[in-house]
């Protein structure tokens, strides 16, 4: 014993022991400002999220949601019709709100303004560049895995450039942006910490596309539209940036 | 050896007493490190295994599949069947190593894309429900343990000080 007790329950401590054993408090937390003054407490860390199981629970329900129209529509065949694509991805939206509303001030923070940085957004717009890049290439070498989506709007629902880019890259970039960027993510970042969340919810938006050779980058995609939600705490940017990585895949076929 | 027979600190080895509750160099609650050391051995380890294994039995499948089939064999379908299988194995490896770091996230990723892949094939051919059926039982209860054991772990963790 070096004569030392615990500043908070008075117990002894051992030799240069930076936590008491007996309460576990931190010692030297104390810090004398000069020998006059009494002494100071130094800052406290930062307080963890709340650890919360509900905030997963509502993270797959809207995952769930999200994948039953896909599972429906697998389940009749055929294809669907443009008002069934877009009733997909509306039900994906509406899903996603309720998530959101079912998150509280978390979940309807994301709807706000977002904190917008000149090189936060120059990183992100070149991340989903070298993504479009990834896609392009992919498809250009295995053109029987990754089929032709350009040319597939052209031929059976005759859309025209501009309505292709409304239906396949505005309307399920609002859409899946609301869900997974506005309920998933938030509703595991309470459990999982930021980083491990944003993954996680990169991973379940790669899934739900049910699409083995699209996992790579639709999880590198999803990872990047986390990123840009955690670090400008709004979805809206995401939109945008899920918007033209969307019409800039369409583009490049079209 | 079991970590609750090391004399000393279950996190940081440092000596301890009996009598101390705390670590005294890092502040670890012994009972509670124990307790996540306990989990980690049985719950998250074992469906660390389980994820591993089931991306290996979609490749067994596959090939069972492929060996049963009757009549002209489409070539373009057993390739799509054998590169879906095989990018499904790599993935579970992916996750298999991601949950030595990270059981929680791990378990939680495994489960949905389990789940997700089952209701797929089941609305697209109803017979594969039953198929392995006892096999997916015991992964979604494996994974439901893992999970349940992941979020006792983060709770503990949090709690520490």
């Amino acid at each position: 014993m070096n004569g030392l007790v615990c500043s908070v329950c008075g117990a002894p401590l051992k030799e240069a022991a930076r936590f008491c054993g007996r309460c576990g408090a931190e010692q030297g937390l104390m810090i004398a400002r000069d020998a006059g003054a009494g002494p100071e407490l130094r800052e406290p860390r930062a307080p963890m999220p709340p650890l919360t199981m509900r905030g997963l629970g509502v993270a797959l329900v809207v995952y769930f949601v999200a994948l039953a129209p896909m599972l429906f529509l697998f389940a009749r065949g055929g294809m669907p019709s443009l008002g069934e694509l877009d009733m997909i991805e509306w039900l994906a939206g509406v899903a996603g709100l309720i998530g959101i509303v079912a998150l509280g001030r978390e979940g309807l923070r994301g709807l706000g303004v977002p904190r917008v940085s000149i090189s936060g957004a120059a990183i992100a717009l070149g991340a989903t560049a070298i993504v479009v890049a990834l896609v392009e290439l992919l498809s250009q070498a295995f053109p029987r895995v990754f089929f032709d989506e350009a040319l597939y709007l052209r031929a059976w629902y005759g859309l025209g450039f501009a309505g292709a880019i409304l239906h396949v890259a505005v309307i399920p970039a609002i859409t899946e942006e609301l869900a997974f960027r506005g309920a998933v993510l938030p509703g595991l970042r309470g459990l999982l910490g930021d980083r491990t969340a944003i993954a996680v919810a990169a991973m379940l938006f790669a899934i739900l596309h049910l699409s083995v050779p699209s996992l790579v980058h639709l999880t590198l995609l999803g990872a990047i539209l986390g990123a840009v939600r955690v670090k400008s705490g709004s979805v809206w940017p995401c939109v945008l940036i899920h918007a033209g990585y969307n019409a800039a895949v369409i583009a490049l076929h079209w | 050896m079991l970590p609750g027979l090391i004399d000393g600190c279950p996190r940081c080895h440092a000596a301890m007493e009996s009598s101390e509750t705390f670590c005294s160099k890092c502040g670890a609650d012994r009972e509670s490190e124990l307790k996540i050391a306990a989990l980690e051995m049985t719950a998250l380890s074992s469906a660390r295994k389980w994820i591993l294994g089931i991306g290996v039995w979609y490749v067994i499948s596959a090939f069972l599949t492929i060996a049963m089939t009757q009549g002209p064999i489409d070539t373009h379908a057993r390739d799509q069947l054998l590169g879906i299988s095989f990018g499904l194995l790599v993935a579970h490896g992916l996750l298999f190593l991601w949950a030595k770091k990270q059981p929680l996230p791990a378990a939680i990723v495994a489960m949905v894309l389990f789940i997700s892949l089952q209701l797929m094939n089941a609305v697209l051919d109803p017979t594969t429900i039953y198929k392995g059926i006892l096999i997916k039982i015991l992964f979604v209860v494996v994974l439901a343990k893992a999970i349940q054991a992941g979020y006792e772990v983060q709770r503990l963790r949090g709690s520490r000080r």
